[in-house]
């Protein structure tokens, strides 16, 4: 049972960085042909900026957000964590992923609602044109609730699982 | 109680969740959205929710950090930086401690191709530590400065760091840039003074190499190195020439790092995964500080605890003097517990009013914080900087080895810090011609 | 509590909110204060409409155009603003049809908040790097536009309209990937846009006035008392006339200065104004009722046409006043506009 929730989540995690990597790999090229289509006809792609900023920029921040629990690689402090004795270790452990679940949960509730009110005023965004934008507005509910069921999954191995390691794979990514 | 109160209430019970091992984005997030709802109520709490998230992000300026993320990772993961550490190591081995005077250069040279200190840091420890340590360096010096020489990644532009404060600060993210180059260039300058003062002085620390390269080596060498400076100079040509605009460089960056691998065969699958992972889990991992820490922003407003704390400091007189020691102080005290994109985002709210009190240059003041951030990856006990030389080497070298190594180049930082610190102009030279 | 994200230096902020928090101070004796938020510290720009509506300030300056799907009716009408070249008659029109007009009044009881006061920039103009005077050369240049409506103008002179950041708005005249901004002309100085864009045209593109200067949460409002909203009513005549004449002067000061900065300012050429006062006779009523039609506005036609009479009418008052005695168009506004709103049943 744990098991095949594990797989689950873990292919709802790459299934979104797999999206979040298709933002990333469009706002580039979606950068690089405007910087062409300007410098060769003079003629920036109407609406591009806003695209890429509202669409892809929300693509790439909130959707590898359960991947990167699910790796531990938030940016966190375990300094006085790894001087505490095990049991204390585990229990502030639970308490930790308890808070995170909740407020991933705040977050995906509240991004929700205000994603449904985009969609039923037909939300846009002026620049030189009209660019839709309530769609992208959905990706954080569904970025929150995802890191909050990878928050909670890992709440539950810390309680039952003694050898639950929050380590990340590797310490050093995520940072710059 | 009053507003000011649970302010630092709230900011009492962030810290105390920090320490519980909480990412700094939940615990600051879930303490300000609680803090609001104490300040104002339930309503205004959720409103705050709505409005942070989806507006902070959906930025232009802040698309250039993934795709200067981007461009640096892929630099690293295909191998471009290899052959600029080959080329400098022929070029410098001459030097006492050549080894490790080629690794601050090209350190700085990948420092130019992308904006973060750990991607720098990371791409030598594989390559150059086990290099020195093969010639019987010694471990500390070997370790400590490609630690130290990381650091260069977020002072030479461009610089993820720069583009946030810029961002934060109202300042212009170009003069910025133009900003980190020389206080950049000194600090490489600085180390590898130190590295050949030191060596002079005990040359065990680091024997001499065989240097009888031939002139067609060197020739092979730099066939081998073009990559990395055509991606540089193509970036740093076309901000120039006004073809893009330093937002859109990090796209143009970034292609050209995929495109110039594509060139030299050394663009795999597993290259763009690799590169195209790391960079969502790092721009993942610090917008959820962003988000964490402008809700704080927005609480501490509300409870107008950094009006208080400006106030109490304009009282003790607030000379530009007297800010620049006082953030010197809580940075380096901060450096030591916190990563840099969370000392930044955190102390934004009260210490950028300090310093338009005092009329600081912002752009000065920018360098020197971004300069002091960098000195809190190498100071224990979180030194992140450390830790990646110590993840690249496993067991064979100490942490305290490495601590004691970065040592020597945390003292020659300071006095970089304080000569920028005490002549502006220094850092404001460059900025000033690009107007 | 209020907010405005502008900074403390300007017009808006500086002549309008901060001066009105000291009106209230004064008038009250202390007893109605104003607890100002300037810049992005406590909501983004976008944020000032959901932060009035969701309780975090009580007052706010919203830039309308910000928020097109919740303001319709106000984006309508920011439609039509190339076509108004009186910025005054402007701000007072914008302030007595929000007040009056049904269908405005109905917008804001949807969104639960009360519209108080108006405002409007001086005349926007064309800051270029390049002399554009005459179609000629117009075409091709790229141009920074305000406006969907403003864009499709740049399109009929063959000039090419592109979207740029503000903050990349300076680099970008400088490097040339932008030729103009069409902005109000403080920009030359606050920006330092005439270090480079060395040739303004006082081609006028309109004011900018969509949204509010003025507006509060709807249970901010009814938790006044009636001489409180009174007091509140009895000051917004003065200030926003104060402040657009401040908002004048320091788009005049820059033009003054822009000379020693070596900025050359002139007029149009005659093909170039034609083709914008063309432009705006047969193109913009129709633009701006297809704007509230793609937005979901009620008879966007009938109400275009509404605002343009009030608009008129304005225009016809001010020419008995001399242009610079802002007492006594001041007086006048609050004669026509403000001394008629009932403070114990407006917005309640
Ligand atoms: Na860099
Ligand atoms: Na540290």
């Amino acid at each position: 049972m744990a098991a095949l929730v594990d797989r689950a989540l873990l292919l709802l995690a790459r299934g979104l960085m797999f999206l979040a990597g298709l933002g990333l790999a469009l706002m580039m090229i979606q950068t690089v042909a405007d910087v062409v289509a300007d410098n060769f006809w003079r003629r920036p792609i109407p609406g591009n900026l806003e695209v890429i900023s509202v669409y892809h920029m929300v693509l790439v921040v909130f959707l590898p957000l359960a991947y990167v629990e699910w790796q531990h690689e938030n940016i966190e402090v375990d300094l006085l964590w790894r001087l505490m004795p095990g049991w204390l270790q585990r229990a502030v452990l639970v308490l930790g992923y308890a808070v995170c679940v909740a407020f991933f949960a705040i977050l995906a509730r509240q991004t929700w609602f205000d994603a449904m009110k985009a969609m039923a005023k037909d939300e846009m965004m002026m620049g030189n044109v009209y660019v839709l934008i309530w769609p992208a507005k959905f990706v954080l509910p569904i970025g929150f609730a995802a890191i909050c069921l990878v928050s909670l999954r890992h709440a539950v191995h810390a309680a039952i699982d003694p050898d639950f390691s929050p380590d990340p794979a590797d310490p050093t990514e995520g940072h710059i | 109680m009053d507003n000011v109160a649970i302010g630092f209430l709230g900011l009492g019970a962030g810290v105390f969740l920090l320490l519980l091992r909480v990412q700094i984005g939940v615990a600051l997030g879930l303490v300000s959205f609680i803090g609001i709802a104490v300040l104002l109520n339930m309503r205004a709490a959720w409103g705050i929710i709505t409005a942070i998230p989806f507006n902070f992000v959906g930025d232009w300026n802040l698309t250039a950090i993934p795709m200067f993320l981007l461009m640096g990772f892929i630099a690293s993961e295909a191998g471009l930086s290899a052959g600029v550490f080959r080329t400098m190591r022929l070029a410098l081995s001459w030097l006492p401690g050549g080894l490790a005077v080629a690794s601050v250069g090209a350190s700085a040279v990948l420092a130019a191709a992308s904006g973060s200190s750990v991607a720098t840091s990371s791409a030598f420890a594989r390559i150059a530590t086990p290099e020195m340590l093969r010639y019987r360096y010694d471990p500390g010096l070997a370790t400590g400065v490609i630690a130290a020489a990381g650091t260069l990644g977020s002072l030479i532009p461009p610089s993820i760091l720069m583009v946030l404060y810029g961002y934060l600060a109202e300042v212009s993210v170009a003069k910025l840039f133009a900003a980190g180059v020389l206080p950049g260039i000194l600090t490489a300058f600085a180390f590898t003074t130190m590295i050949v003062l030191r060596v002079l002085r005990t040359p065990a620390l680091a024997p001499k190499v065989e240097s009888d390269f031939t002139r067609a080596e060197l020739i092979a060498g730099l066939r081998d190195t073009w990559a990395l400076p055509v991606i540089i100079l193509g970036v740093l040509l076309g901000i120039f020439l006004g073809v893009f605009t330093p937002t859109e460089a990090g796209a143009v960056g970034a292609a050209l790092a995929i495109a110039v691998a594509a060139l030299k065969g050394t663009l795999t699958r597993r290259v763009l995964g690799a590169g195209f992972r790391q960079t969502l889990i790092s721009t993942a991992s610090i917008f959820m500080v962003v988000v964490g820490t402008s809700l704080l922003g927005r609480f501490m407003a509300l409870s107008g605890v950094p009006t208080y704390v400006a106030d109490t400091f304009i009282e003790w007189g607030s000379s530009p003097l007297m800010v620049i020691l006082a953030v010197s102080l809580l940075y380096l005290i901060l450096g030591c517990f916190l990563d840099s994109i969370g000392i930044l985002l955190l102390t934004m709210p009260i210490i950028l009013p300090m310093a338009r009190e005092a009329g600081l240059d912002l752009v000065w003041f920018g360098i020197i914080l971004v300069k002091l951030l960098e000195i809190g990856l190498l100071t224990p006990p979180v030194g992140l900087n450390v830790y990646i030389i110590k993840g690249a080497l496993g067991d064979r070298v100490s942490l305290t080895t490495i601590f004691r190594g970065v040592a020597w180049f945390v003292v020659v930082d300071l006095f970089v810090l304080a000569f920028l610190a005490l002549v502006p102009g220094f850092t404001l030279w460059l900025p000033g011609l690009v107007d | 509590t209020a907010s405005v994200w502008f900074p403390d230096t300007h017009p808006l902020t500086r002549d309008g909110y901060m001066e009105l928090a000291k009106t209230l101070e004064e008038t009250s004796g202390g007893d109605l204060t104003l607890k100002l938020y300037t810049g992005t510290s406590l909501l983004p720009p976008v944020a000032h409409l959901s932060g009035l509506t969701d309780g975090i300030v009580q007052m706010t300056y919203h830039a309308g155009t910000y928020t097109p799907s919740d303001l319709p009716e106000d984006n309508t009408l920011a439609a039509l603003a190339i076509g108004l070249p009186n910025s005054m008659a402007t701000a007072l029109a914008v302030a007595e049809f929000y007040i009056n007009d049904p269908a405005m009044q109905a917008m804001f009881e949807r969104l639960g908040i009360v519209f108080l006061g108006s405002y409007a920039t001086p005349q926007y103009v064309m800051m270029c790097a390049e002399e554009v005077r005459t179609l000629e050369q117009v075409a091709g240049k790229k141009l920074r536009m305000p406006s969907p409506v403003h864009a499709a103008w740049a399109e009929s002179v063959g000039a090419v309209p592109v979207n740029v950041p503000s903050s990349e708005m300076f680099s970008g005249l400088e490097k040339g990937q932008l030729d103009c901004a069409i902005n109000a002309a403080n920009d030359l100085k606050s920006r330092s846009l005439w270090d480079v864009a060395k040739h303004t045209t006082l081609l006028g593109f309109g004011p900018y006035f969509a949204g509010w200067e003025y507006a509060m949460a709807q249970d901010a409002w009814a938790d006044l008392t009636d001489a409180e909203r009174r007091m509140l009513l009895d000051a917004m005549p003065s200030n926003i006339v104060h402040l657009v004449a401040a908002y004048f002067a320091t788009s005049d000061e820059a033009l003054a200065e822009a000379d020693a900065h070596g900025v050359a300012v002139t007029e149009p050429a005659d093909d170039l104004a034609n083709s914008l006062r063309d432009f705006v006779a047969n193109e913009v009523a129709e633009m701006a009722v297809a704007t509230g039609e793609k937005l979901g506005a009620e008879d966007p036609a009938g109400l275009a046409s509404r605002f343009r009479e009030t608009y008129e009418k304005w225009e016809g008052l001010l020419k008995d006043v001399p242009a610079d005695d802002y007492d006594a168009i001041a007086a006048l506004f609050k004669a026509e506009v403000y001394d008629k709103v009932d403070a114990s049943a407006y917005g309640l």
